[in-house]
C-alpha cells in the first residue's frame, strides 16, 4: 500500500474529474453575467424612461403650441369676420340709393336721424360719421369732442379709404370716454361713381373681443389681439401708445407668417410657449401665449409614473438576481457534493451508457486499472477493463458483469475472486466488479453504474484460506487415521502380540499427542490475531528455564546438547510459561531437521538491555528464496527434507509473536545444507528497573 | 506370496498398513516418496501399490501415471490412499490410470478386505 499514485498523475486524474461538474467558479460567473444583464436591463429601462420623458414633454409643447395655434387661427378668422361685418354695415349703407346725398348739406339733419337710426340698430359702432373727401367732418352721431386722437385716426382713415377706393380699418386709438376702439370706413359716390364722401363708423375694440371671446383656450393660455401698428388691443399690455412690432412673433404675424415659437414676450417672465397668425384682411395679428410650466405638470406625474416603473423593474432585477444565485448556489453546491462523493469513494466507480461506453471513471478506479488522466472516458469499457477469467481468458462484453446488468436491468456482481483486471502496466489485478442498471428516464435504459474492488487481499486470504483447510486436514487426518486404525487392531486382532500391541498403543499415544499440539497452536494463532494472548511478565531465571527445556529433550532425543550460558547473566522480565515454549518451539524444529546424533546448541548472552538466546543446529538450514517467509503463517517449505517431517507452518509464526510479545526480538541466520541459528532477545531485569528509576 | 508397496511419507501411515496385512501370504515393502516408489516398482514387481496421493517429492497422482505410463510397471494394481475425498482428485486418479482409492480415515479390517478381493480378482 506504500505505493501512493504518482501526484502528477493524481493532479491530472483530478482535474479531470472535476471538469464536468458545476464548480463554484461557473456558479459565480453565471451570477455576474445574470446581475450585468439585469443591470443592463435598468440602465435601458432608465434610458428609455429618460427618452420618453424629453419627448413626452416636446410632444406636449408641440401639442400646447399646435393647440394654441388653431385656438389662434379660430380667433383670428373671428376677428376678421366681426370686423369685416362691421365694413360690410357701412358698405351696405354706403350702395343704398341715395346715400351720395348724406353728403348734401341740406341733409345733415336727415343724416343726424339717419345716423341715430344706425347707431340703434347697429350699437357695434360707438360713434358714425361722413366726411368730405377733403377731411371735413360733415355730421357725426353721437357727437365727440374733437381730441386730438378723434382727429388723428378721422384722418388717418379717410387717407386709407380714399387710397384703397373702398374700404379702411385703422389701428387701435383712445376714444373720448377712454375706450380703446379702432376706425373703419368706406366711401360715398355720387351717381357719377365719383367719390363725394367718407362714411366712418368707430368700433370698440371689446366689442371685437367679444368675439373672440367663444375661442377655446387652453388652461392659463392668453389671447393677444394686435393691431397693424404692434398695438395690444386685448391681453397683457394693453395700449395704443407702446408698439411691439419688433417682438419676433408678433412681428412675424405682422408680416403675415403664422407658426410656433418659444419665445419671451413684453411684460411676462421667462419663455413662453407661443402661437402666431396674421388677420391677413386686417394687418392685424392673432398671439396665443401659455407659460412653459403648463406642461410640468403632466410631465411631472408621467416621470413619476416611468419612474415608479423602473423601481418596479429595478427591484425585480434584484430580486431576480438574489433568487437566481441562491439557486445556483444551491444546485452548485449539490453537483459539487455529489461530485465529491464520487470522487472521494474508496472503490473503484465508473458509469457507462447503454452502449458500454465510459461516461465517468473516479480516482479510485483510476487507481486500479492505471489509466489516468480521463483517458478511459468515452472509449468502450471492454477495451478499457480486460478482465480475465479464473483460466485467464478474455471474458467478451456480452459476458461481462456490466453488459449483464445493461441487458437484464439487474444488480449482476462478479463471484469469488477469480476475476482479474489487467492495468495499464501488463499487471493482472484480482477484483470484484458490481454492475447496477443506472435508471434516469424510466424508459430507457441509461447504461450502468459499476463498482470495481481490488480484491487482492482477498484473494490472498481465500488463497491462506484453502491451504489452511489442506495443511489442517491433512494435519488432522493422519494422526486419526492412526488412532482409529492401531485402536482398531487393537479391539479386533487377538493374536498381536505385547510387542505389537506396545507398538499399537504408543502411535495412538503419539498420534493424541500430535493432535494435541496441533489444536494448541491453532489457538494460539486464534489468540495472537485477535490479540486475546496474554502476557504474564515477571523476572525468571532464563538460566534455569532453558536447562529445563533442553533436559526433557535430552531425555528422548539422541542429538548432542550443549549449552552455553554464562552463570551472571541475571534475571529477565518474561512469562515463564511462553518462553518455555518459544525455547521448546525453536529446539524441536532444530531437532527435526538435523540429523541424529549432530551437535544442538543453546547459547545465551547478554547484549545491552537484552538476554540473547541463541539455537544452532546442523541441519539442512533455510536456502536464501525461503528466508523471508519462515515467519510467515502456513508456510512451509516444498522441500522433501522438510515435507518429511511433519508440520503446519505455524510454529514460527507463533514463536516470534510470542517472542515480540514479550518485549523481544527473533530472527535467523541461515545456510543451506549447513544449520541454522534462530536468535531471540528478551529484556534483562537490570536494565527495566534501570529505565524505570529514571 | 503376494508382494505389496506400501507408499506413505508418515511413518505411522506405514506401521498400520504393515501391521495390518502382516502374514505369511504377503510380502511387505515401504516407500516415503515418489522416487523411491518407482524404482521399488522396478525392482520388486509387486503386485499391489498401495499410494498416498501427497507425498513430499511428487504428487501421488503423478506417481501413478508414470507408473501406468511404463510397460514395466504398468501390471501393478495401483489403489491410491488419499486423505482428500473430493470427486475432483478422484476423476484425477481416475484419468492417471488407478485401479482403486482408499480414504484416510480408514479401517484396517475393511482394507484387509479390500486387499484380499484384489488379489482374489486377479487370480
Amino acid at each position: 500500500m506504500s505505493e501512493k499514485r504518482d501526484p502528477r498523475q493524481g493532479d491530472g486524474a483530478a482535474s479531470t474529474w472535476r471538469s464536468p461538474g458545476l464548480g463554484q467558479a461557473r456558479v459565480r460567473r453565471l451570477i455576474v453575467v445574470v446581475i450585468v444583464a439585469l443591470s443592463g436591463l435598468v440602465v435601458l429601462v432608465a434610458v428609455l424612461g429618460t427618452e420618453q420623458i424629453l419627448s413626452a414633454r416636446s410632444s406636449l409643447r408641440n401639442q400646447i403650441r399646435n393647440g394654441e395655434l388653431t385656438s389662434a387661427r379660430l380667433a383670428a378668422s373671428a376677428v376678421s369676420s366681426a370686423v369685416s361685418s362691421r365694413v360690410e354695415i357701412l358698405q351696405n349703407l354706403a350702395v343704398q340709393p341715395g346715400s351720395a346725398n348724406l353728403v348734401e348739406p341740406g341733409q345733415a339733419v336727415n343724416l343726424a336721424a339717419a345716423l341715430v337710426a344706425i347707431e340703434r340698430l347697429y350699437p357695434q359702432f360707438s360713434n358714425i360719421a361722413v366726411l368730405s373727401p377733403s377731411g371735413a367732418l360733415l355730421s357725426e352721431a353721437p357727437s365727440w369732442p374733437a381730441t386730438a386722437e378723434v382727429v388723428s385716426t378721422r384722418r388717418a382713415s379717410k387717407t386709407g379709404v380714399l387710397r384703397s377706393g373702398q374700404r379702411y380699418v385703422t389701428g387701435a386709438f383712445v376714444q373720448p370716454d377712454g375706450e380703446l376702439a379702432v376706425t373703419v370706413a368706406t366711401v360715398l359716390r355720387g351717381a357719377d361713381g365719383s367719390i363725394v364722401g367718407v362714411l366712418q363708423g368707430a368700433v370698440p375694440v371689446s366689442s371685437i373681443s367679444e368675439a373672440v371671446g367663444g375661442t377655446r383656450l387652453n388652461g392659463g393660455a392668453i389671447l393677444y389681439l394686435v393691431d397693424q401698428h404692434g398695438h395690444i388691443l386685448t391681453g397683457h399690455g394693453v395700449g395704443a401708445n407702446s408698439s411691439h412690432s419688433s417682438t419676433g412673433p408678433i412681428r412675424r404675424a405682422l408680416s403675415g407668417q403664422s407658426g410656433t415659437t418659444t419665445a419671451t414676450l413684453p411684460g411676462l417672465q421667462g419663455g413662453r410657449l407661443v402661437a402666431y397668425v396674421p388677420v391677413s384682411s386686417l394687418g392685424w395679428a392673432v398671439i396665443v401665449e401659455n407659460s412653459q410650466s403648463a406642461i410640468e405638470g403632466p410631465v411631472a406625474s408621467m416621470t413619476e409614473r416611468l419612474a415608479a416603473i423602473g423601481g418596479a423593474v429595478l427591484l425585480f432585477a434584484i430580486a431576480a438576481a438574489v433568487g437566481l444565485w441562491f439557486l445556483l448556489r444551491q444546485l452548485g453546491r449539490q453537483r459539487d457534493e455529489v461530485t465529491a462523493i464520487f470522487a472521494s469513494v474508496g472503490e473503484g466507480v465508473a458509469t457507462v451508457d447503454a452502449s458500454g461506453q465510459v461516461l465517468k471513471i473516479n480516482p479510485a478506479l483510476e487507481q486500479i486499472c492505471g489509466c489516468f488522466g480521463g483517458s478511459a472516458l468515452g472509449r468502450p469499457w471492454w477495451e478499457t477493463f480486460v478482465m480475465y477469467d479464473e483460466r485467464g481468458s478474455v471474458i467478451g462484453w456480452e459476458e461481462t458483469v456490466v453488459a449483464r446488468a445493461i441487458r437484464t436491468r439487474d444488480v449482476v456482481a462478479s463471484r469469488g475472486f477469480t476475476l482479474s483486471l489487467l492495468t495499464k502496466d501488463g499487471r493482472r489485478t484480482p477484483v470484484a466488479v458490481t454492475a447496477s442498471p443506472l435508471v434516469i428516464d424510466r424508459l430507457v435504459p441509461s447504461g450502468a453504474v459499476v463498482v470495481v474492488r481490488d480484491v487482492s487481499g482477498e484473494r490472498e486470504v481465500d488463497q491462506l484460506k484453502t491451504s489452511l483447510v489442506s495443511t489442517v486436514s491433512h494435519e488432522l487426518r493422519t494422526p486419526l487415521t492412526l488412532i482409529q486404525g492401531f485402536s482398531e487392531l487393537l479391539l479386533v486382532r487377538k493374536d498381536l502380540d505385547s510387542a505389537r500391541s506396545h507398538e499399537a498403543l504408543a502411535q495412538v499415544h503419539a498420534s493424541s499427542q500430535r493432535l494435541g499440539r496441533l489444536i494448541d497452536d491453532l489457538l494460539s494463532v486464534s489468540r495472537i490475531e485477535s490479540g486475546r494472548l496474554t502476557i504474564e511478565a515477571a523476572p525468571i531465571d532464563l538460566k534455569e528455564a532453558v536447562t529445563e527445556v533442553v533436559s526433557s529433550f535430552a531425555l528422548e532425543d539422541d542429538h548432542r546438547f550443549v549449552t552455553d550460558i554464562p552463570s551472571d547473566l541475571g534475571a529477565v522480565v518474561a512469562d515463564r510459561d511462553k518462553t518455555v515454549q518459544v525455547l521448546t518451539n525453536l529446539l524441536s524444529n532444530a531437532v527435526k531437521y538435523s540429523p541424529s546424533g549432530s551437535e544442538v546448541r543453546v547459547a545465551a548472552r547478554c547484549a545491552g538491555n537484552h538476554a540473547e538466546v541463541g539455537i544452532t543446529d546442523h541441519g539442512i538450514g533455510v536456502p536464501t528464496s525461503e528466508a523471508a517467509g519462515v515467519f510467515e503463517k502456513f508456510s512451509r517449505s516444498d522441500r522433501s527434507e522438510v515435507r518429511q517431517v511433519g508440520g503446519t507452518g505455524l510454529g514460527l509464526y507463533i514463536t516470534k509473536n510470542l517472542v515480540e510479545l514479550q518485549g523481544g526480538q527473533l530472527w535467523m541466520r541461515s545456510e543451506e545444507g549447513r544449520g541454522s541459528t534462530f536468535t531471540f532477545t528478551l529484556p534483562l531485569e537490570m536494565a527495566m528497573a534501570g529505565t524505570e528509576a529514571k | 506370496v503376494r508382494t505389496l508397496l506400501i507408499v506413505d511419507d508418515e511413518d505411522g501411515v506405514r506401521a498400520l498398513v504393515r501391521m495390518t496385512l502382516e502374514s505369511e501370504k504377503y510380502q511387505i515393502l515401504e516407500a516415503r516418496g515418489g522416487a523411491e516408489a518407482i524404482s521399488l516398482v522396478k525392482r520388486h514387481q509387486p503386485d499391489l501399490v498401495l499410494l498416498d496421493v501427497m507425498l513430499p517429492d511428487s504428487s501421488g497422482i503423478d506417481v501413478c501415471r508414470a507408473l501406468k505410463a511404463d510397460p514395466d510397471t504398468r501390471a501393478a494394481t495401483v489403489v491410491m490412499l488419499t486423505a482428500k475425498a473430493q470427486s475432483s482428485d478422484l476423476e484425477e486418479a481416475e484419468a492417471a490410470g488407478a485401479d482403486g482409492y482408499f480414504t484416510k480415515p480408514f479401517s484396517p479390517v475393511a482394507l484387509m478386505q479390500r486387499v484380499e478381493r484384489i488379489f482374489g480378482a486377479s487370480i
